[in-house]
């Protein structure tokens, strides 16, 4: 039954490079697309799917871990989607002459938009001269003269009237300050001074206080019809302007209609335009500077009257023209095709854009053409790419992706007004429908908290690309990796890599993902790997990278990363770390663990020891007491209590009481591959039988003693075999591995060399049985019907001594119960 | 043919009266006043006349005054106030529009007849510039006062409406009197102060007569030394002056006119109705 130590060409999946048909990566093309070469089929499809589906909630999440090329592919899918979709509109912001903080939105076909902002500005800036034109006209002059001429003559002759009866009643009209007053006349004409009044006749006197009452009410009639007037000739200035100003300005507006119109929102925006210029002539010609110098009524009509010339040509950013102008959101002029755009900052703000302010006089003010663009508004109509984890953790992002998605609109809501941490002047614009496919890229951790925590997630991403970190390894995918290598070559500049590079790469790749049957995926870490061997390449003058290049690349990237494991092996050299490679010890086995540092990780011996008293049955595991294991690891102390009870105390109780621990741990330990380790221990401290300290053990353990897979199997062979190699190579040191893990193997070249030279052994191990014999020399035994094994085996000895331990306890039961009943 | 020569005789400006009042006119006249002044180096002295006339009639009992928004009685103490609040307005606007220019200026308030104290103060001024229409309700072209000051002003007037400034090109009519030469002398100078060129209209039935009077003012203008620079240009119109006039002024709107009153045989009523009937600036030389 003893296990049969592994070969060389066992423990390290090489690549055979017969099967290549080329010298170098010269000789072979690149790929048109990765995803070839990734072998992502349930991605691919998945992708191919979701943006082939245009309904509401199918947007799209790409869940892999970083590296895996989930971008690259991501984006060779959507533009080659893109590129056989319709090119979207074009979207522009322009005034709600109305409500101007609900500024409207006009859709254009694609690249009108810009044009008709164009034609805006030069309709508009072409209005402004052709009114100034018309104003300064000597028909407009004679027209506005005539109007002014005709208040002034009404008022003249009204005062003329006033003044003439004044005469003759012998009185005098005086302007005051305010107004008009009577005086008496003397008969050469001056005004009678009031001593000589005072000396006429009573009833004279009389007479001429009767004349002057009855003037002062005719003036004061003629005085009250002045405002009546002055609004009037108001009115008729106005007519006149508008009059003059719409035959200016609506030929200029009419082409636009005609270029334009679209019987709906275009249509009745230019109506708007032009009702708005007639509505605000004095603004527009001026370039908004009128009222500045105060005044009140009168000066306006006198500013009328002097005619709208004052004002001078100005570009479309003064106040005046700066109504009209055209904010051009989206411009799609240039794009064929749908767009495919990358927020790389999904912020709020960059997402459902944002509304702008500018400083005036102090205060904060906006208007339409300060409304952004974001994302959403430049990939509508296409297709939208965020990193999930980005959008997740900008304040208000993600809510207001989901919202512009579930009401298919793009709404500008500024944070700081949600949050009313804001109250200066804002505007709403009209929201844009919305129409595009978001595809999401986070890892699996993300995508599942989201699943789990948010209900509206499932909702709007319904289709989820799984990007797997591995491949197989099989003959026509080994030929499409090297692809993969030359088009990285061609990407990245590299210098070309021979056959046997190619081959190291793609034993490399294996490694990465711990199974000789797999490679990576992930394209980031091979890439890196490429650079670095192209640099050593260089380094040694080679004109290809070399299988030497990449294996230098490989030892140089562990040797930058392994201070910590030199360290460890160093103390366990020196005897710091208790470990020992020869010899032979009671309960106590060479277990092995991985330490994880993120880009490193490495395998060490930790020695495992098992100490056994007389009890009740308890497996105590030290690590759980201490609360330095993790719920793993306790699991697995736990199956051993089942495994023991079953095996060894069908027909009595368990007596056992059995203490285990990881000698000098003191960072805690998690996982269920020492479980089998722990066994042995605790087999070798109940029988009495030795193990061999030369042997390490790695593997978990099922409660029918059965040894099962463990992870980084690879970096815990090494790490024996290192420790072993310092401390000196007897020929008979080795590690007994899980059988099941006997494909992942993939160990490093002077691991595989030992075991060429028998210097260093391998054992792939089915059951605890197997690993027992191993470890002790001494055969494990097999049960007969009655449950009873032959006494020389390790089963023999363990079920004798707990048949012992029994027979102490119910010993020791009999004597308390008897002291018990003495006593009483 | 424009000869770079300078005729007649340069009339040196040292002080501009300008009879204020609050009229969109006074204040075109203010300005244009300032805008001579700055390019002479003259002095203006605003000049404001409370009118005497009104404070007698304050005195009656039954005075009353009537306004577009107001009837109240009127009594001397609010006139006397309103007289000071328009006098320190038309102050701070003389500081404003002249202050501005650094232009050396005064301002004086007194009492009287307004005419009489006007015409008084032309005796020491070297021009007037007053604005043709006052705060009048009766409205014609010309207010009272322009019209008496065209008659017994002395000096030069310069009559000019709302809206207007001196600008180029500064005409004059030359007849060969020697009123016309000091027109002619300043027509010069404000064409200098405005920047500008000088355009003379000579009154002639023939060519020959208009040549000779041609010749005179381009000899005249080469013996005069320090006249590089300008330019003359000349017109000839009808002898039937007034008519001529006007047809020119209308078309050249808004250039102003030096007028020797000789040209219009000294009639006021002739010179009223020219100012009446064009809107230029009109600059009387006596």
């Amino acid at each position: 039954m003893t296990a049969q130590r592994l070969n060389a060409e066992q423990v390290h999946h090489c690549c055979d490079l017969e099967k290549f048909s080329f010298q170098t990566t010269a000789d072979i093309d690149a790929l048109e697309e990765l995803s070839e070469a990734l072998a992502q089929p349930r991605a691919v499809e998945s992708l191919k799917f979701g943006t082939g589906l245009q309904r509401y909630g199918f947007n799209i999440f790409a869940l892999g871990p970083a590296g895996t090329g989930r971008h690259s592919m991501v984006r060779q899918t959507l533009d080659k989607r893109a590129k056989q979709a319709p090119t979207p509109s074009d979207w522009c912001y322009v005034n709600n002459f109305e409500e101007t903080s609900r500024p409207k939105i006009l859709e254009f076909p694609a690249g009108q938009g810009g044009t008709f902002a164009d034609d805006m500005k030069a309709t508009i800036l072409e209005a402004r001269n052709a009114l100034k034109a018309s104003f300064e006209s000597e028909e407009y002059q004679n027209r506005l003269q005539a109007v002014q001429q005709e208040f002034k003559d009404q008022q003249q002759k009204a005062f003329e009237d006033v003044n003439n009866k004044a005469k003759e009643k012998g009185l005098s009209l005086v302007r005051t300050p305010n107004g008009i007053a009577f005086a008496p006349l003397k008969d050469d004409g001056e005004v009678m001074p009031p001593d000589e009044y005072q000396q006429l006749p009573e009833d004279q006197r009389r007479e001429i206080e009767k004349k002057i009452e009855e003037v002062q009410e005719d003036s004061q009639k003629v005085f009250q019809k002045i405002p009546r007037w002055q609004k009037e000739i108001r009115q008729k200035i106005q007519d006149l302007n508008n009059e003059v100003a719409r035959y200016a300005i609506s030929p200029l507006i009419d082409e636009l209609r005609k270029k334009y119109a679209d019987g709906g929102k275009i249509s009745a925006h230019l109506d708007a335009v032009e009702n708005d210029i007639l509505e605000n002539l004095q603004m527009f010609m001026t370039g908004g500077q009128q009222g500045q110098g105060g005044g009140g009524a009168m000066a306006q009509l006198q500013q009328q009257q002097q005619g709208y010339l004052s004002g001078e040509d100005t570009d479309m950013d003064s106040p005046a023209t700066r109504r009209y102008k055209v904010n051009l959101l989206v411009d799609n002029s240039r794009q064929e095709g749908a767009p495919v755009v990358y927020e790389d900052n999904p912020t709020y703000a960059n997402l459902v854009g944002k509304v702008e302010h500018m400083s005036q006089m102090g205060t904060l003010i906006t208007d339409f053409n300060l409304i952004k663009s974001g994302a959403l508004h430049r990939a509508n109509g296409g297709f939208l790419i965020i990193d999930a984890r980005k959008a997740l953790t900008q304040p208000g992002a993600w809510e207001g992706l989901k919202r512009a998605l579930r009401s298919g609109q793009i709404r500008i809501e500024s944070l700081a007004e949600m949050f009313s941490l804001m109250s200066t002047m804002t505007l709403e614009p009209e929201p844009i429908s919305l129409n595009v496919k978001v595809v999401m890229i986070g890892s699996p951790y993300v995508y599942y908290v989201l699943q789990q925590y948010d209900p509206e997630f499932a909702e709007l991403f319904k289709v989820a690309a799984d990007f797997d970190v591995q491949m197989d390894r099989d003959g026509g995918n080994q030929d499409m990796y090297a692809k993969l290598l030359k088009t990285i070559i061609r990407r990245e500049a590299l210098r070309h890599f021979d056959r046997a590079a190619v081959g190291k790469m793609i034993e490399q790749s294996s490694r990465m993902v711990g199974d000789g049957e797999k490679m990576s995926t992930r394209i980031q870490e091979i890439s890196d790997l490429m650079v670095e061997s192209d640099y050593w390449a260089g380094q040694n003058g080679n004109q290809h990278v070399s299988a030497r290049d990449v294996e230098k690349a490989v030892a140089f990237r562990t040797y930058r990363s392994d201070r910590m494991r030199q360290r460890i092996h160093e103390e366990i050299e020196r005897g710091t770390l208790m470990i020992d490679t020869d010899g032979k010890s009671t309960g106590q086995v060479n277990g092995l663990s991985i330490l994880n540092l993120g880009d490193f990780m490495f395998g060490r011996p930790n020695r495992i020891t098992a100490r056994i008293q007389t009890g009740k049955g308890e497996v105590i595991d030290i690590e759980r007491e201490a609360k330095l294991s993790g719920p793993l690891h306790s699991k697995g102390v736990l199956i051993l209590s089942g495994f023991l009870g079953a095996r060894y105390a069908v027909d009595r109780p368990l007596s056992l009481k059995a203490s285990l621990v990881f000698e000098q741990s003191y960072g805690g330990i998690e996982g269920d591959s020492a479980s089998s380790a722990e066994l042995y221990a605790l087999l070798s401290a109940i029988s009495g039988a030795p193990v061999n300290q030369g042997l390490a053990v790695t593997g978990s353990v099922n409660q029918f003693g059965e040894i099962q897979a463990i992870g980084g199997v690879n970096e815990k062979i090494e790490g024996f075999f290192d420790v072993c190699t310092r401390k000196g190579l007897t020929g008979t040191q080795g590690v007994l591995i899980p059988a099941a893990n006997v494909k992942h193997l993939m160990l490093r070249k002077d691991v595989v060399q030992a075991v060429a030279d028998e210097k260093f052994h391998i054992y792939p191990i089915g059951t605890v049985d197997e690993g027992i014999e191993l470890l002790t020399g001494i055969s494990a035994g097999q049960a007969d019907e009655n449950h009873r094994y032959p006494e020389d085996t390790i089963n023999g000895m363990v079920r004798k001594t707990l048949a012992k331990m029994a027979e102490h306890m119910r010993e020791f039961s009999r004597e308390t119960e008897q002291g018990g009943q003495h006593e009483s | 043919m424009n000869p770079e020569v300078r005729p007649g005789k340069p009339v040196r400006l040292r002080r501009i009266l300008v009879p204020l009042d609050e009229s969109e006119h006074s204040r075109a006249a203010l300005e244009a006043a300032a805008q001579l002044a700055s390019a002479l180096g003259a002095e203006i002295s605003g000049l404001y006349v409370e009118d005497a006339d009104l404070l007698e009639v304050c005195r009656y009992p039954f005075a009353r005054e009537i306004g577009v928004y107001r009837s109240r009685r009127l009594s001397r103490d609010d006139v006397e106030r309103d007289f000071r609040t328009q006098a320190e307005r038309l102050r701070q606007m003389m500081a404003l529009t002249a202050g501005g220019s650094e232009i050396s200026w005064n301002f004086t308030v007194r009492r009287g007849r307004v005419i009489s104290e006007i015409l008084k103060q032309t005796a020491s001024a070297d021009l007037t510039v007053i604005g043709r229409l006052g705060r009048s309700l009766l409205q014609s072209s010309t207010g009272s006062t322009v019209r008496r000051l065209v008659k017994e002003g002395r000096g030069m007037t310069l009559v000019l409406g709302r809206g207007l400034r001196m600008v180029s090109p500064v005409l004059t009519v030359y007849t060969g009197s020697e009123l016309s030469v000091r027109a002619l002398g300043a027509a010069v100078d404000l064409a200098i102060a405005v920047g500008g060129e000088t355009e003379i209209l000579i009154p002639a039935d023939t060519e020959s007569a208009y040549q000779k009077l041609r010749d005179q003012v381009l000899s005249a203008a080469a013996e005069t030394p320090g006249s590089e620079g300008l330019h003359l240009r000349f017109r000839r119109i009808r002898t039937d002056t007034a008519a001529g006039l006007v047809t020119v002024m209308q078309a050249e709107y808004r250039r102003p006119l030096v007028l020797p009153v000789d040209a219009l045989d000294s009639d006021p009523r002739a010179i009223i109705r020219l100012i009446n009937r064009v809107h230029n600036p009109i600059l009387l030389v006596r």
